[in-house]
This record gives structure tokens, sequence and C-alpha cells, in this order.
């Protein structure tokens, strides 16, 4: 064999699948996101509460 | 260290490289040596991709710009979860579906040629440059505080990577990234657990918190703009998440890790856990760094923590007066914290005064060591001299218990580790797949492109232990460098932009899109103060304007 390889040939055909909870990826990309915001919201009542 | 950290160290470093290996033990491909078959799980890569960012100097260096600047650092990264996400849904599924070995491949499907020869070449540029720093910036300040020859740091740190990296391919790369992060973590967790144990036993965790948030150092969220400050909330969120999207989207040193994925869910799902993730964690890590500057209230800390350049100082008939100021403003700071934290347990009206007595002191403190900082500049140090990255290390050294100390080294050690053989990996993947598969070679048998890969391997892994020799000639350079690097990613995100979302972009708009970005990028550095997280963000439009322009002419000069 002297061909160039293909990746096509050794890996199997890739599905999509859904997520394992929440049952869209939307709704998973749309709770990190939700998250993100909480987390910073958080992050600014925290410096706030200590702040000097 | 004392003999039971070196053991601890060292048994650390051996079990991380044969776990490694053990668990690469198949890798009689090239698929299965590049992409490791395409079977991890979601669990190790996330943890691959979290310690493959972590590098050396971000574990170190991290908690000690806390204690200088406080944690505003953590905005920084407020933009990688809104990438993750963007990533998740675009990159993830294309990349999977192209069923390629490298990003840059999948440009020459939807372009052309020489599109991908010129950003395969930019990122061999980037990652070369970074990767002997990645490999000596920690051996400088391991060097300092260990009092290691820098050579022994380097030869160590490098030939153990480049052995799992070469044998086990990115399997052994992956699964020694997830033990690394897990020291990794454990060292940090252990760091914090007692940093706090050695306050003063009358000042309590609430205590410690409420005089980090006095000395401004618990400042997370910055809501005010300012196109040149580097960590507010708006250029953490809009210029964050532009680096995030080069970093984690079209560099290959990432981009190779969630390749590895069993399906395309198993990649996202290992994206998303660092969205998740990664933001606490930098936030306990910079805690990290605001407790240790309390620590440092209660017991004197040096005028500088970079030893070699203190030592150097105490010789100069300057040093004395400078300390007795220096001590001055210790003790009045120590007591003003006193003062400060009796005031509040009594519920007394004198807390603002306190503060601002503090806060004084503080400032007093800081203005003693600036002058330390000139006075080592004076004597021959290097220009802008601090000693940030000594901070959390003396730290360690200095007040951790026998074993913990080698544990928390190990640590550091694992996170150069990690990053360099990411590194190392995936500019061996670019070498063969996109240069020598490409353009050399293009008809051999499998098992040729596997030796190639080795030898790939082997040589970028010489070349960055060569290139750290070297480094302590490089001086300043090492900044300049680390500069440099950051100037490519808004070309490559740029054409990863058109190749997703511009449809009518051909390759010749996409090529001239990422040469007039890189223009762009280089002109706003040479001739504005504008701070490097936006820098992506001019690269990228740059070359996404461009390349419209050209398709748009391309289209008009097109026969009907």
């Amino acid at each position: 064999m002297t061909r160039e390889p293909q990746d096509s040939e050794t890996n199997p055909p890739v599905a999509d699948e859904p997520p394992p909870f929440l049952g869209a990826w939307r709704r998973v990309y749309a709770a990190v996101l939700i998250y993100l915001a909480a987390v910073i919201f958080l992050f600014y009542l925290f410096g706030r509460a200590f702040a000097g | 260290m004392r003999p039971l950290d070196w053991a601890v160290l060292a048994a650390s470093l051996v079990v991380i490289v044969l776990y490694g290996l053990w668990r690469a033990r198949d890798t009689g491909s090239v698929n299965k040596y590049l992409l490791a078959g395409k079977t991890m799980p979601w669990y190790a890569m996330a943890l691959s991709i979290m310690a493959t960012q972590a590098s050396a100097i971000t574990f170190i260096s991290t908690t000690g710009q806390s204690y200088i600047d406080g944690m505003r650092f953590v905005q920084f990264y407020f933009g990688l979860p809104l990438a993750m996400v963007v990533i998740s849904a675009t990159a993830v599924p294309i990349f999977h579906r192209a069923n390629v070995y490298t990003a840059y491949e999948y440009l020459e499907r939807r372009f052309d040629a020489k599109t991908r020869a010129l950003v395969s070449f930019i990122f061999l540029i980037q990652r070369g440059l970074a990767v002997g720093v990645a490999l000596y910036a920690p051996a400088i300040v391991l060097t300092v505080i260990l009092g290691w020859p820098d050579r022994a740091t380097t030869l160590v740190m490098g030939v153990l990577v480049v052995l799992y990296t070469t044998l086990g391919g990115i399997k052994a790369v992956t699964w020694t990234d997830v033990q690394q992060m897990l020291i990794m973590m454990f060292g940090l967790v252990a760091s914090l657990a007692t940093v706090i144990w050695l306050l003063p036993r009358d000042i309590g965790f609430m205590d410690a918190v409420t005089l980090a948030g006095a000395a401004g150092k618990l400042n997370p969220v910055v809501l005010s703009f300012d196109w040149n400050d580097r960590y507010n909330l708006w250029s953490g969120l809009f210029g964050g998440m532009f680096l995030a999207l080069a970093y984690f989207g079209c560099d290959q040193s990432q981009v190779q890790r969630y390749l590895t994925g069993k399906s395309i869910a198993q990649s996202r799902l290992s994206l998303l856990f660092n969205a998740v993730a990664k933001v606490p964690m930098q936030f306990f890590i910079l805690f990290i760094g605001a407790m240790v500057f309390v620590f440092y209230t209660f017991e004197k800390p040096p005028l500088l923590f970079e030893r070699v350049q203190q030592g150097r100082i105490e010789q100069t008939p300057a040093y004395a007066p400078l300390a007795e100021r220096f001590d001055a403003s210790f003790e009045k700071r120590r007591q003003a914290a006193r003062d400060l934290i009796a005031a509040r347990r009594d519920g007394s009206g004198d807390q603002t005064r306190f503060a601002e007595d503090y806060r004084r002191a503080q400032t007093e403190l800081e203005e003693a060591r600036r002058a330390g900082f000139r006075l080592v500049e004076a004597n021959g140090g290097q220009p802008g001299f601090n000693d940030t990255n000594y901070i959390f290390i003396t730290f360690v050294t200095r007040y951790l218990p026998v074993g913990l100390v080698g544990l928390v080294m190990a640590a550091v050690f694992a996170a150069a580790m990690s990053t360099i053989s990411a590194e190392i990996n995936s500019l061996a993947t670019v070498t063969v797949i996109d240069i020598y598969r490409r353009h050399i070679r293009k008809q051999a048998p499998d098992r040729h492109y596997l030796r190639a890969a080795r030898l790939a391997t082997v040589f970028w892994g010489a070349y960055a232990i060569a290139t750290a020799e070297y480094g302590s000639r490089l001086g300043a350079l090492i900044e300049a460098v680390n500069i440099l690097g950051s100037y490519f990613y808004g070309g490559l995100l740029g054409v990863f932009a058109l190749a997703f979302f511009f449809k009518q972009v051909r390759g010749n708009g996409a090529f001239l899109g990422v040469l007039a970005g890189e223009a762009a990028i280089f002109a706003v550095a040479r001739f504005t103060g504008v701070s490097f997280l936006w820098y992506n963000v001019v690269g990228c439009v740059v070359v996404v304007l461009t390349a419209l322009a050209v398709t748009a002419l391309e289209n008009r000069h097109r026969p009907a």
C-alpha cells in the first residue's frame, strides 16, 4: 500500500447525539450562558460585600 | 526542600509518566498515535484541555498576580464559556464530520492548499516560539527557588515530556494531562487550606476575607470600561471571548484534544465542562493569592520575593534605609489590620478610619517594594523587573509542611509538562499532516507517517529543550516572544470565521484576508496603546472585511 492514508477509512462515520441531560444542545448552551451570568453576578456581589 | 519533598516530587513525576505510557500501549497507526483512534471519553478530554491551558507560569503567577493586583484577573476568563458554546455549536461538528487530523486540513477542503499552508505556517511559528518559553519560564523560577541550575530543570522536564509524548502519542499526552490536572488541583486545595491554617490564631477566615477586601484584593468584577485596561468586565467578555475562540477553536494544541473524542457529544461535553469549571477554578486560584496576601500582613515578607536579586541589593548602600522604611510600613499595616478587625468585631464606628490607615500603610509598603525594584534595575537587573512569579512559590517553600512542598512542586512541574507535551504533540501533527504528507511525501504507507510523527515529536522536543537552553541569553526577549505569539490568533480566528460563516468566500479572499488581518494586528500593536486582548477582535474583523472585499472584486471580474 503506497497511497496517502484516508481518515474517513480509519474512523467510523460520526453521528450527532443528543446531550445526556436537558434533551437538546440548545438548552445545554442556554444553561451554560445563564450559569455564566449567575457566576458573574455572584462575583460582583462578593466584591461589593467586602469592598473596603 | 527536604528529602521527603524530593521523594514526593520524584514519585509523582515517575507515576505520571508510567501511567501515561501504560494507558497508551496501543499506538500502532497514525490514527491511534495522533487521534487516539477517536476513543477518548469526555472527562479525559476535559481535564486535558484544562491542563494544557494551565501552564506552569499560569499556575505560579496567577496567585502572585492576585497578591499584587487583586482578583480582577478572573475577568480575563469571562469570555471563555461564551467561546466554548460557539465552538461546541460550530467547530466541533464540522471538524468531526470532516474527519481531519488538524484544523488546518479542513481549510484546504473549504478553501485551497495555499490557505492551509499559510495558516499551518503561522501556527508553527506561533507555537514554535511558545514551546521553548513554556519550558524555560518555569525553569527560571524553580532555579531561583530550588537553587538548581536552570539546565537541570529544563532537561528533567523536557526529557520526560519527550519520552512519553514520543512513545505514547496523544493518548499518553491526554492521560498524563488527567493525572497532572488532578495533582494541580490537589496542590492548590492543600495550599489554600495551609495558608488559612497558618493565619494567627485570633484571625478567623472571615477576618482574612475582610482584610483582603479592605486592601482592594477582592475585586473580581470591574464595571468601568477602558480600552487600555486589560481586566474589566467588558474586555473580559468580548476580548476574552475572541481570545478563547481563537485558542480553543483554531489552535491545534487544543483542537487536537477534542478531535480524539468518541463522538461529537463527547467532544462538546469536554468543552462545556471547561465552560462551567474554568471561571470558578481561576477564582479559586486567585483567592489563594488574596489569602497569601493576608498571611503576609501578619508574617513579615521579604522586600523582594526573588531571593537572588534580594541578595544582590542587600549589598548596596541604598538598601538599609529602604529596608527600614519597608519594616516600618509593615508594622504600621499589621497594627492597622489588627485595629480594623477589632473594630469590626466590636461593631464600632472606627472601622472606616482603621480601613483608611490599613490602605495607607499598604500603599507605603508597595512604594517601598517599587523602590526595591528600581534598586534592582539600577544594579544590573532587567528593566521592568518585578517578583510576581516568585510570591506563591516562596510561600510554598518557606511555610508549607514537609511532603506538601514536594507535592506543590510536582504540581508546578505537572503544569509545565502538560502544556509542553500538548504543544510538541500538535507541532509534530501539523508538521507531518499539513506539511510532510501534503507537500513532501504524498504517497507512503501508514507506518511511514507513524515513524515520521514520532521523529517530528522528538525534533520539536529537542527544539524546545535547545530553545530553553538558550533562554538565559534571551533575557527580556522572552517577554517579547510571548507578546509576539499573541499577534497571530486574530488571523487564525478570522480565517475559521470565514470558513464557517461566509460560504461565498473562496481561497484567494481567505488567503489575502489572513495577510491583511496580521498586518492590521502588527500595526495596532506598534502604533496604538490598545490592550492585547483586543488584537484578536481587530485581526478577525480585518480578515473578514478583506476577504469579503476580495470576493466581491472576484465576482465582478468573473465572466458571466
